[in-house]
């Protein structure tokens, strides 16, 4: 049975992790809002875009850019992977990791894969990969994404697309479907899918009242041409204000459960540390009582 | 016609303007417009410039905007940039 001290230091040090939990939990909640209110002041500007765009695809041909065009024969694919920079944050990074792995296992068997990291814990995992790692960025998820981040390494891509460099680009990145939920997500963003389903996705929303017939200036074509680069950055973008705020939200949540499990740690060890010191002061008794009755003799 | 011209200006980041205003002038990739309320449906693309309106109170502002595209309906302007800062 373990002594009086040792129990103590146990119960000190297990209060102490705690201490550090419940702080991380509080950061973690904190940046938590602040990844939100960056994904919300996003939304208005990707509505808009996506009605707009869904409105003038409708009259383009699918021939109106060649980001649009799916190759023949695949053989380059870059895969975007976004992940966190720092740990701490229950599965969330195995999760996005386990998706790439299993992405390039089946659908990609076969095909020269290269990365694009966003965050060190991807970053780490793809270096020690047999597939090159083209490009990384450190310190962006988890912390303040700006858009001109997604559109130059966007661009990047987009450029890689043209020359034929890759064929296909796919994006991993933590979809955050709710604070209890996030759902790592895989999304192909070039050749970007027909546009008929952007058109038809746009349909579906009820504010259909848009007028259908816009003047363009340049034309329709040339507008799409702009736009549809664009719609890449966006989705770039998006996924990263996704990710950090999962990061936070998966963060948040390990955090608690930490500090939940430190309780109990606590409550146990506090029980143990009664029983110790009962029989410790019982033992005492013991002595004193048996001593007494030997003098007495 | 339309009652009055709303102006929206909408960055990745966030919203910048959204007020009443009297007349908006963009500067379109195709060189500048300007648009005042009842102007027929109008999509055109701008390049980086300056974006000056007067809000309906009659103060002239200008913002820096950074490439990007507007929507023009009767009763309303939206601008799209990737950036926009007042000046």
């Amino acid at each position: 049975m373990a002594t009086l001290k040792e129990v103590q230091s146990k119960i000190v040090s297990v209060k102490k992790t705690r201490q550090i939990t419940s702080a991380m939990k509080m950061v973690a909640t904190s940046r938590l809002r602040g990844a939100q209110n960056s994904m919300e002041a996003f939304k208005p500007y990707a509505g808009k875009f996506a009605e707009v765009l869904g409105s003038i695809a409708g009259k383009s041909g699918e021939d109106a850019s060649p980001l649009l065009v799916p190759r023949d024969e695949v053989k380059k694919v870059a895969l975007i992977l976004c992940t966190s920079d720092r740990g701490l944050c229950g599965g969330f990074n195995v999760h996005l990791i386990t998706k790439a792995e299993k992405l390039i296992k089946s659908e990609l068997e076969g095909k020269d894969v290269s990365f694009v990291c966003f965050g060190k814990k991807g970053r780490d995992w793809a270096r020690k990969q047999p597939q090159p790692v083209e490009d990384e960025f450190i310190g962006v998820v988890g912390g303040n994404v700006e858009f001109s981040l997604a559109s130059s390494s966007g661009q990047k891509l987009i450029d890689n697309f043209l020359e034929g460099a890759v064929d296909e680009v796919y994006l991993i990145y933590s979809e955050f479907v709710t604070m209890a939920r996030q759902k790592a997500t895989i999304k192909q963003i070039l050749p970007i899918p027909s546009l008929e389903d952007v058109a038809e996705e746009k349909e579906k929303d009820k504010d259909a009242e848009f007028l259908p017939e816009h003047i363009c200036e340049p034309s329709s074509d040339a507008l799409l041409g702009e736009m549809l680069p664009k719609n890449v950055f966006i989705q770039i973008y998006d996924a990263l204000l996704q990710t950090s705020t999962s990061e936070h939200a998966a963060r948040m949540r390990a955090m608690e459960n930490a500090t939940k499990a430190c309780d109990d740690m606590v409550d146990e060890l506090q029980t143990i540390f009664n029983k110790t010191r009962q029989a410790a002061i019982t033992a005492d008794l013991m002595d004193i009582v048996g001593g007494a009755e030997a003098l007495k003799g | 016609m339309a009652e009055k011209l709303i102006l929206e200006v909408v960055t990745p980041e966030r919203a910048v303007v959204s007020e009443e205003v009297q007349i908006v002038m963009a500067p379109g990739s195709e060189g500048e417009f300007g648009v005042l309320k009842g102007h027929t449906t109008f999509l055109a693309s701008l390049k980086s410039g300056i974006l000056r309106f007067e809000t309906a109170s009659g103060t002239q502002k200008n913002f820096q905007i950074e490439g990007g595209f507007a929507e023009v309906l009767p009763d309303k302007v939206t601008v799209l940039a990737e950036s926009a800062v007042e000046v």
